[in-house]
């Protein structure tokens, strides 16, 4: 599937991309929400790694901007894990919060791919 | 004899009356010329002598000649005649008689004024003197009066001096009263004294003594008399009722105050305040003098009553004012130039030249930045801070100052800041804190986000580098290496938690575990004994601050110990209690220091190295947690400190 990372930290994108491409996932990068947006706009991937805390557009506004109208699955991500945070992720219309650092990243693809 | 006309002079001579007869042309000539004849004829004498001793008196002789019953004539009997003849036979010639008669007559009639004149002289002189008698005795009778009078009065004033003087040293109310009692007594028998005095705009006081001694009662409602009333049978009236038996006749006097009775002011200006009443048993003749005696004696005895107000008032501000500066909190002191103390509030007995820096703060020499120093320079008050031992202090000089001189004393005021400066530090430190941790929130933030990267990509090259052993190997340790920073981070935030998160239950190990790995630098040098067996026992505490707590133990007692020692971590359980005692094999606490250790701003670290606050801090947060804590020490042996908190439940874990 087509998967888009958008995070604002290279290694991340890196890191995620491998996995999912190892997986043989199409994967798009986006460095921060803007360009996010642009880019989930004109892909229109399945899947979407979220990074919340990033410049220019946080994750949640992206959301807010992308809107219900769509149809890839979100995973939000954060190294602030707490309850409010899972809140914030149902608020925000996404489909799975992870919290960072992943403890295996291979793992989280899996459980990517079971959201679909 | 002649016989002529007759002209008759009478005349006075003495107490005999002459009658002179002339012949008419003696008469006629008489203004200058001879008289031809004369003749005269004594008449009335009142007995022969008088006609003897006349003749005797005016030895030259003169006729006497016996006229017609006109002119009427001595009775004279038979001897007298006789007499008479002997006297008319002398003979002189009529000439000499004449000019005899005339000079007899002229130096007759001047001696008749003459006589006329004195006797008139003397009965002036003697009216005169009469008169002036009547006037001496009158004004000796006068002035004996006046003399009198005089003594009178003189009595009276020193009697009334007296009465003053002695008022000069009553001290009471009813002191005065019994003096006003004693002092009319001289005066008459029967007089008791009653003072009346406003209290307030509803009571007023009446005061008299009788055998019990003072009576003070409150009474409500006393018409104070506008004037000096001689006699008022209301009064009587109200006075019988008051004091609760009859009460006889009665003179009332107004008494002028200038204080008042009550702590109140407010009583209206025209409300009569006080008023003097003396009841006696005169009749209304004789209420005359006493009531002469008592207006005298109304003025001075109104100025010993306002003197009593006036001395009952500065008793009770003096009062008050000692109380005030007694009991006030702060220090105060009125000192010399020379540091030494006049007068200080809360120590009874200041003996002579005792040091203000030696009573009030235990030194041998003037503190740092007092403020005397300067106070005296400038003339003007100065305020410092001080630090003294391990309290801050706001100190105040103000000079007591008389112009043109320099201060000689001051008055000094020292207000205990060291809790207000605590609580501001606190308050500074746990902005500060917060402000680290907000920063230690982003930082962590962007150490994670790589570190994210790095472990996720650390593992999938793990799982790239197949059968590749010691690339393998080195792999896992970055990812090793990666989990260990991401701990640290973690704890680093765990720790700088601000303090109002919630009390959880944890044990006293689990915290001290937390906190260990960030003192590795700290606690690398020294040997580690570490003995954690309470991990059952849960305490209720909120644990980023207890693990502040231990943090700063640790940190003590490595400092404590320099180069190289022990450092012990044990931690038990005790009849109930969790128990952690951190010791250290350091020089130990010096027994001088030992009861200010827990005070805030104390420290025996060098200037800037520590704020002083750390163990006052930390003794405030385990207390806040109803726990204890408290340190032993031995000198060259070492120091430990224990904690130790009331068990909340046990755990079955472990």
């Amino acid at each position: 599937m087509k998967v888009l990372v958008i995070d604002d930290e290279p290694l991340v994108r890196r890191a995620l991309g491998k996995a999912l491409r190892l997986r043989g996932h199409e994967v798009f990068e986006a460095v921060d929400g803007e360009d996010g947006l642009t880019q989930w706009r004109s892909i229109d991937p399945d899947l979407v790694f979220l990074d919340v805390l990033m410049p220019k557009k946080s994750g949640t506004e992206v959301m807010a901007e992308i809107g219900h109208a769509r149809k890839a699955k979100v995973i939000l991500m954060s190294a602030f894990a707490g309850g409010h945070n899972v809140e914030q992720t149902q608020n925000s219309g996404a489909d799975l919060f992870l919290a960072k650092p992943f403890e295996n990243v291979i793992e989280v693809v899996k459980i990517a791919e079971d959201l679909k | 004899m002649w016989i002529g006309d007759v002209s008759r002079i009478d005349h006075e001579c003495e107490d005999h009356e002459f009658e002179y007869i002339v012949t008419p042309q003696w008469q006629k000539d008489m203004p200058g010329s001879k008289a031809i004849a004369g003749v005269f004829v004594i008449r009335d004498f009142t007995d022969i002598q008088s006609a003897i001793e006349f003749k005797t008196a005016y030895p030259d002789v003169f006729r006497i000649g016996i006229f017609s019953s006109e002119t009427l004539s001595l009775a004279l009997n038979a001897e007298q005649s006789a007499v008479f003849d002997r006297i008319c036979s002398d003979q002189i010639s009529i000439e000499k008689l004449q000019t005899e008669t005339l000079v007899i007559a002229k130096r007759r009639d001047k001696a008749r004024s003459l006589r006329k004149y004195y006797a008139q002289k003397i009965k002036e002189q003697e009216e005169l003197n009469e008169n002036l008698e009547v006037k001496v005795r009158e004004r000796t009778e006068f002035i004996q009066a006046s003399h009198l009078e005089e003594q009178e009065k003189g009595r009276k004033e020193r009697q009334l001096i007296r009465f003053i003087q002695d008022l000069n040293d009553k001290l009471s109310f009813d002191e005065v009263l019994e003096l006003i009692k004693s002092d009319l007594k001289k005066v008459l028998r029967m007089a008791e004294p009653f003072l009346i005095v406003r209290h307030d705009s509803k009571f007023c006081q009446l005061f008299y003594v009788d055998q019990n001694g003072l009576h003070e009662n409150r009474i409500a409602d006393f018409k104070f008399p506008a004037k000096t009333l001689i006699h008022d049978s209301d009064l009587s009236a109200q006075m019988a009722n008051h004091i609760s038996r009859p009460f006889s006749r009665c003179m009332a006097f107004p008494i002028e105050l200038k204080l008042s009775l009550g702590q109140n002011k407010k009583i209206d200006l025209d409300q009569q305040k006080a008023c003097l009443v003396v009841e006696h048993s005169l009749s209304d003749s004789q209420s005359s003098v006493l009531s002469e005696y008592l207006v005298e004696r109304v003025g001075p005895i109104s100025m010993v009553l306002d003197r009593l107000l006036l001395e009952k008032e500065l008793n009770t501000l003096s009062f008050r004012w000692e109380r005030a500066f007694e009991d006030f909190r702060n220090p105060i002191a009125i000192v010399d130039s020379k540091f030494q103390i006049i007068r200080t509030n809360g120590v009874d007995r200041v003996q002579a030249g005792q040091f203000c820096y030696s009573i009030l703060f235990k030194r041998d020499k003037p503190c740092d930045h007092c403020p005397m120093i300067q106070a005296k320079m400038d003339r003007l008050g100065c305020e410092t801070e001080m630090q003294i031992n391990s309290r801050y202090w706001r100190a105040v000089s103000y000079p007591i100052l008389q112009t043109g001189k320099v201060a000689q004393h001051f008055v000094n005021y020292y207000s205990d800041q060291t809790h207000f400066r605590e609580l501001h530090l606190q308050l500074l430190q746990s902005e500060k804190i917060g402000a680290i941790g907000e920063l230690a929130g982003h930082i962590a933030h962007e150490l994670n986000n790589p570190l994210t990267g790095i472990y996720s990509l650390t593992q999938l090259l793990i799982h790239d580098s197949g059968n590749e052993v010691s690339l393998k190997s080195d792999l896992e340790e970055i990812l090793k290496a990666t989990e260990r920073s991401q701990k640290v981070i973690r704890n680093l935030m765990e720790f700088v938690k601000g303090d109002n998160q919630v009390k959880t239950l944890t044990s006293l190990d689990e915290l001290v575990t937390k906190t260990l790995p960030m003192l590795k630098t700290v606690t690398r040098n020294f040997k580690q004994v570490i003995l954690l067996r309470s991990s059952n026992a849960l305490v209720l505490v909120e644990p980023h601050l207890l693990q502040q707590v231990i943090f700063n133990l640790v940190n003590n007692a490595c400092q404590a110990m320099g180069e190289k020692g022990t450092l012990g971590i044990h931690s038990f359980i005790d009849n109930g209690f969790a128990v952690l005692e951190i010791s250290d094999s350091g020089p130990g606490i010096p027994e001088s220091i030992k009861d200010k250790v827990f005070e805030p701003f104390f420290t025996t670290k060098e200037e800037g190295r520590g704020t002083g606050l750390g163990l006052s801090l930390s003794k405030a947060i385990v207390e806040r947690f109803e726990g204890k804590l408290s340190f032993t020490s031995k000198q060259s042996v070492g120091t430990s400190f224990q904690i130790r908190f009331k068990i909340s439940e046990s755990s079955e874990a472990q």
